[in-house]
């Protein structure tokens, strides 16, 4: 396989979707490729940092106050 | 009480079960509007629109996906909706597809162990989050789904009525377009 199709499977591979033998291939490619390496590294960084990028918060009270007027007055006597 | 009794509840209109069923599930909608729309305010139109929705349709719950994901699907329906009616640029589809083109010359550098990231480092917050906000909305709304909530891709392809192999494509487009946006930051920086 070559570079090319190896970063066609980096995403399979993160999500642990690959199958073995495509595994196996891949995590040989990238002991002598730096750049597929560096491309795999990268891309695995990229989806931490994505998620660290937001903290979850809680529904301000005003919020959820207007959000359970609007539910009840939809309720059918 | 657990969230399929709730439901049931709910749908033979019990609406304390209902207001229950909004209490523990509201935060996790409120945040995926803050995060695909990037505001309090549509966050809060779209907590409103997807529970007066929910509400409305729960007769036709019929309970083949757990409630959650059905909350999801109408809330990322909302949301796509409001996406598409904003007027802020979006890359195009074909430079998205670039980016993951295995004959793309990729920006080629490790910054994967590079300190500026073990930091809060706002810039760098700030050059994701407008990379995140730049894609198509259905790239970002699956991106967000996935890699950020921790949503499964079968879970998404019932959401937003694709196939697997859609999904699994437009994961690993994202994925690399926002690779090479942080791999141009970094290099910029010096690495
Ligand atoms: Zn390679």
């Amino acid at each position: 396989m070559d570079c090319r199709e190896i970063i066609k499977l980096i995403s399979d591979y993160i999500d642990r979707e690959l199958e073995q033998v495509k595994r196996e291939i891949l995590e040989e490619h990238v002991k002598v490729c730096e750049r597929c390496k560096t491309i795999l590294n990268t891309t695995e960084k990229t989806i931490f940092l994505s998620k660290k990028i937001y903290k979850n918060k809680k529904v301000p009270r005003k919020i959820e106050k207007v959000l359970f007027y609007q539910i009840r007055i939809r309720y059918k006597k | 009480m657990n969230e399929l009794e709730l439901v049931e509840k709910a749908k033979s209109g019990d609406n304390k079960a209902f207001e229950e069923l909004v209490r523990r599930t509201q935060n996790k909608i409120y945040n995926l509007g803050l995060k695909i729309l990037g505001n309090k305010d549509d966050a809060a139109d779209l907590l409103q629109e997807t529970y007066i929705k929910a509400y409305e349709s729960l007769p036709n719950f019929e309970g083949k996906s757990s409630f959650y994901t059905w909350l999801y699907k109408i809330a990322t329906n909302f949301a796509l909706m409001k996406l598409r009616k904003e007027k802020y640029k979006k890359i195009s589809i074909d430079e998205i597809k670039q980016a993951s083109n295995g004959n793309y010359k990729f920006e080629i550098s490790d910054w994967s162990n590079n300190p500026h990231i073990q930091y809060k480092n706002e810039e760098l917050k700030d050059i994701l989050n407008e990379a995140i906000n730049s894609l198509p909305p259905k790239y970002k709304t699956i991106f967000i789904l996935h890699d950020i909530d921790g949503l499964s891709i079968s879970e998404i392809s019932e959401i937003l009525s694709l196939s697997i192999s859609t999904i699994k494509t437009r994961i690993h487009r994202s994925r690399l377009y926002l690779r090479e946006k942080l791999s141009e930051y970094f290099k910029k920086k010096g690495n």
